[in-house]
């Protein structure tokens, strides 16, 4: 019972984020002339001749809330407008992009989340012995490695001297002529996935080869955003009364580790992984730039280049809407974990 | 360039005021402190004893980390070079120091020689003046963007902290928006808007960066608040501004600084992302992420020679790690020093 | 009258070093304290005075970033002796919560918030004495078996036989194979209730034991649902369950309002009596000392200064320092007598007693060497050269 009220409290107050975020989007939107506005009512190709009659038609010259209310319609309609540097409706390219970015997270994030956790807890056990050093400072290494350089400098090992071990893009001709075949059912346009339903190795083989290095790239980068939560969360643990009661209680040090301190240990990292995942989506804009993985990170910087102003705003409102509900899937996770909160 | 001159000169000379701020807040929060003129010495001198002593302690203990003095001397190398830029990479134009000079249009690189010893990128760019002016760029970026964040940061963040209610709602949840869109993503639709640039960059680096530091100072009021000398001196009729600035304010300086180290290299990589996508600095303008996007196409050789273009990607890459690394090092390790739950143990 | 054989522990020139930044502070310097069967030692002194970390060195275990220098911890049981010191990490843990265990001073801290009070308190009894709770789950299962067969049912005769076998596989070996792979199959894993159910009904009457009404529910509830006093309850069923041979109570009514206080002295007392066990009694609170203790040793700065009976100790005080504790006792129509000067740093401590520098008695000699431990009466010990 409390629970539901919990979850009803926690939606309440997604709604103003959300209206925060389409407000900003609005704003940016005023930099731009009414002609260069009217792209994002634009649905079609045949549209752009006459942007005059989109102008009249969504009162771009008058007053900003009229404006305002009228562009909310059209987005609440999916009327996300015209994305020129692809050829189609924003609402479509987030669609049809949207997959490979998911196949990148699939693998990525819970890597990052085993390892990160691992790595943290093993720093703490171990706290300032060498092993807490070499692994804090290989973490601190892999933060402040930019990802789009650690990127080229995989792609010129593992590309270029293993000559096309991993290669970059998203699958390999072969593949692709298979996938976009008659005979291949696309369930979910994420290949590996399709290609285990298709009983196709090759296609998942493939799609694997691709992933090897954005997923390394991207877990690097964000390794040391778990690992530090958890290591200081272990740390704080490690110092608490009930752990040393659990020693106390005769428990060897594996069952008060694994027990009793690495569970109380994750509450403040599962906390901070809706930060986890913003800082994947940042990072895979760059990682998909690098290795030419067509996703949505890859479409928006190819958009934002091009100046494709409604490409842009979409995508940004679609990660905002995505982390936000992100954040409420943890406050949920929190409250199964975490008695306290579960029984308000 | 005279105006951000200008603007840095007042950031360092405001974080450079802030310990004087301590000292006088401290002075204030005992009984005849600044007010009186008797005892005046004595009575600072043993409100700086605990302060003092804590400095040193923290110095003792950041001088013991291995990860920090690292950090330490990497960051003193690049403000050598930031600072020695003229002498290292003397400019063609001294007016605009910052253009790469081009030897030729060719788009194949050359490998380092007597000209170029760090050689040439796509375009013919020379990469070792790009690497010394980049910089230049690395922190004037990394600072302007830091400064104003904070500046921004701590007048929203004390108004929200003390004031609480309505505009402490109305603050945190601009905050909450801005948390929602990763840094990068939302820089780069405001780059978008406002047109690609390096100002662009700093000043939409800025509109994204400054909820951070708005969100830390408001907790630390709102912990500041709760101390009886704050209430000591409200009881006293002091005005708020004063509070603020005297006793609230001071108190959060350690905290704001380890946000502010780590976060300079946190900056320099976004912004260099930015670059490196191509919505920053302008053709041959020297800057670091660029360079890297010049490299893209020459990451692999022709067949037998798989590394033949190396330098063009891991020279700027290399500046680019050990200026981020040598914050964050620094950072970690100041914060875990100043962690109170982690701290004496 | 105490015999040679009746001691339970006895603690010989423990030291005790604690390396931090500012230096190496001396918890304890060369502590000796012999605990009796079934006695209730009491330990008093001021707050950093050392009194906690000689309780948690008992079992080894002393606050980081504590260590432990030397000494021995002699514990006697079944006619033999051990250095518990010395045990290899094993034997230490089968020692922990089985033989000596411990209450600690905040019961909601002591109490891991993720898990039930059923769950903590079971977790002590499957850790040392599993067989027993096996065995008793084996042979409901058996009867179980016989229920099956006499009314025909084949199918769940063979599933209770095949949870037997697995208990049996346990009983061989504590970190059975087939047990772990069983526990993580959906349907095998039930075989675990018939162990819990055989967990819950002894905790559930440990809980009755403790005084706590309604120890079904209770059972189920997290610490953070029951008050201090019910939690201090629960920790201590879990001290006890294993029935333990020493209880080390350190502050264990400190946090607690004045009348559950003397509850939880009261049961303290009775569970001492009715399981036989020894206690060892950690406090500041010279009151409680009188209440529950029958000897009393006297701790200042990382040494023990007087040891000796409660009502002789009560009548006789003879250290300076005791005599001292005993004046700022507040007492109506008198205002508050402290202790002059300061607890010193134990970085640095003074030389010779480490009173010295605070005692009205203080001569040369209390300033050059430290007084050893002399004989002042029967069964009354003082470390002081000038105690006449």
């Amino acid at each position: 019972m409390e629970l539901r009220a919990y979850i009803v409290r926690r939606l309440l107050l997604l709604i103003p984020v959300l209206v925060g975020v389409i407000l900003i989007i609005f704003a940016l939107l005023q930099f731009f002339s009414p002609v260069q506005r009217a792209a994002l009512y634009v649905r079609s190709p045949q549209q752009f001749r006459n942007l005059d009659q989109i102008i009249e038609k969504y009162h771009l010259n008058e007053p900003v809330y009229v404006q305002f209310f009228y562009w909310i319609s059209e987005v609440l309609k999916g009327n996300l407008g015209w994305s020129k540097s692809v050829n189609m409706p924003v609402s479509d390219a987030l669609l049809r992009f949207l997959p490979a970015t998911l196949e990148l997270l699939i693998f990525t994030v819970p890597l990052t989340i085993f390892i990160g956790i691992k790595l943290g807890i093993t720093s703490a056990i171990h706290r300032d012995k060498p092993v807490d050093h070499v692994t804090r400072g290989l973490a601190i290494a892999g933060y402040s490695l930019p990802a789009f350089w650690l990127g080229l400098m995989l792609l010129m090992i593992f590309y270029g001297f293993f000559t096309g071990l991993f290669p970059p893009g998203r699958l390999g001709l072969d593949a692709e002529m298979v996938v976009s075949s008659a005979s291949f059912q696309n369930y979910t346009y994420i290949h590996t996935i399709d290609g285990i339903l298709n009983l196709r190795l090759d296609v998942v083989l493939d799609a694997l080869r691709h992933l090897v290095l954005p997923v390394t790239t991207l877990t690097i980068i964000n390794l040391a955003f778990i690992m530090r939560i958890m290591r200081s969360s272990m740390l704080e643990t490690l110092n608490k009364d009930y752990i040393m009661m659990a020693r106390a209680k005769g428990l060897d040090e594996k069952t008060v580790i694994n027990k009793h301190a690495r569970r109380n240990a994750l509450i403040p990292a599962v906390t901070v992984s809706g930060y986890l995942v913003a800082s994947l989506m940042a990072g895979a804009v760059l990682t998909e730039t690098v290795f030419n993985y067509k996703g949505l990170g890859w479409w928006s910087v190819n958009a934002a280049v091009q100046l494709d102003v409604p490409a842009v705003l979409g995508f940004v409102l679609f990660i905002g809407t995505v982390i936000v509900i992100t954040n409420l899937i943890v406050d949920l996770l929190y409250a199964k974990i975490d008695p306290r909160i579960r029984l308000g | 360039m005279i105006a951000t001159l200008l603007f840095l000169a007042v950031v360092f000379s405001a974080i450079l005021c802030l310990p004087v701020l301590v000292i006088r807040g401290r002075m204030e929060k005992i009984p005849g402190g600044t007010g009186e003129k008797t005892g005046r010495w004595e009575n600072f001198k043993a409100n700086l004893r605990p302060q003092i002593k804590e400095l040193k302690f923290s110095l003792k203990r950041l001088r013991k980390s291995p990860l920090s003095i690292a950090g330490i001397t990497i960051i003193t190398f690049f403000a050598i070079i930031a600072v020695l830029a003229p002498v290292l990479a003397p400019p063609a134009d001294p007016n605009r120091p910052y253009n790469i000079p081009r030897d030729g249009f060719s788009q194949t690189p050359k490998p380092p020689n007597e000209n170029h010893p760090f050689g040439t990128t796509e375009g013919q760019f020379d990469i070792y003046y790009g690497v010394i002016w980049g910089t230049r760029t690395a922190f004037t970026v990394g600072l302007m963007v830091v400064g104003a964040s904070i500046l921004v940061g701590i007048v929203l963040g004390a108004l929200s902290g003390y004031f609480g209610g309505i505009i402490d709602e109305i603050i945190m949840r601009v905050t909450d928006v801005f948390f929602a869109v990763p840094a990068l993503i939302l820089a780069m639709a405001f780059v978008t808007a406002m047109g690609p640039g390096l100002d662009s960059v700093m000043k939409a680096l800025i509109l994204v960066w400054w909820p951070v530091y708005a969100r830390l100072i408001r907790g630390e009021v709102l912990q500041a608040k709760q101390e009886t000398y704050v209430e000591a001196a409200r009881a006293m009729g002091a005005s708020n501004f004063r509070i603020i600035t005297r006793h609230v304010l001071p108190n959060t300086i350690f905290s704001v600084l380890v946000m502010a180290s780590l976060d300079l290299g946190a900056v320099v990589l976004t912004a260099a992302g930015l670059s490196f996508i191509g919505l920053g600095a302008p053709l041959g303008y020297a800057d670091w992420g660029q360079m890297i996007s010049f490299s893209r196409n020459w990451i692999v050789g022709p067949p037998g020679q798989p590394f033949l273009y190396w330098y063009t990607v891991l020279i700027p890459g290399l500046f680019i790690f050990f200026f981020v690394l040598g914050w964050s090092l620094l950072g970690d390790a100041v914060r875990d020093i100043l962690d109170p739950k982690l701290r004496r143990k | 009258m105490a015999k040679k054989s009746d001691t339970l522990v006895q603690i010989r020139d423990l030291v005790v070093r604690f390396y931090t930044y500012e230096g190496i502070v001396k918890a304890l310097s060369g502590i000796n304290l012999e605990i009796q069967r079934e006695e209730t030692l009491g330990i008093v002194g001021e707050t950093g005075c050392g009194k906690s970390v000689t309780a948690f060195s008992i079992i080894a275990l002393p606050p980081p970033p504590g260590r432990i220098e030397r000494g021995e911890v002699l514990l006697n049981t079944n006619g033999s002796t051990i250095d518990i010191l010395k045990l290899p990490r094993e034997r230490l843990q089968d020692i922990r919560g089985h033989k000596i265990s411990m209450i600690l001073q905040e019961p909601s801290a002591a109490l891991n918030p993720l898990f039930t009070i059923g769950d903590q308190i079971a977790e002590v009894l499957i850790r040392h004495r599993s067989e027993t709770f096996i065995k008793m789950a084996l042979e409901e299962l058996e009867r179980d078996i016989e229920a099956a067969e006499k009314s025909g049912s084949s199918f769940r005769a063979w599933v209770y036989r095949t949870y037997a076998g697995i208990y049996r596989s346990l009983l061989k070996n504590r970190r059975s194979l087939k047990a772990r792979a069983a526990s993580r199959i959906p349907f095998l894993r039930r075989y675990r209730r018939k162990l819990d159910a055989v967990l819950r009904k002894e905790v559930v009457g440990l809980l009755r034991e403790m005084r706590i009404a309604n120890p079904e529910g209770v059972f189920d509830l997290y610490p953070h649902e029951l008050s201090g006093g019910m939690q201090q309850r629960a920790v201590i069923a879990m001290a006890l369950a294993c029935r333990p041979k020493l209880l080390i109570a350190d502050e264990p009514t400190t946090s607690l309002d004045v009348t559950v206080q003397a509850q939880i002295l009261d049961l303290i007392r009775d569970l001492k009596e009715e399981f036989g066990s020894s206690v060892l009694y950690i406090t500041h609170n010279l009151g409680v000392v009188a209440e529950i203790c029958d000897r009393v040793a006297v701790m200042y700065a990382g040494q023990i200064c007087e040891v000796a009976e409660v009502k002789e100790l009560f009548k006789r005080p003879l250290h300076p320092y005791t005599r001292a504790l005993f004046e700022a006792i507040p007492r109506p129509g008198r205002g508050f007598v402290s202790i002059k000067g300061t607890v010193p740093n134990l970085v640095n401590p003074p030389p010779g007693c480490r009173f010295h520098p605070r005692c009205p008695r203080a001569t040369k000699i209390c300033s050059q060497e430290a007084p050893k431990m002399v004989k002042a009466g029967r069964d009354h010990l003082v470390a002081c050269y000038h105690y006449r």
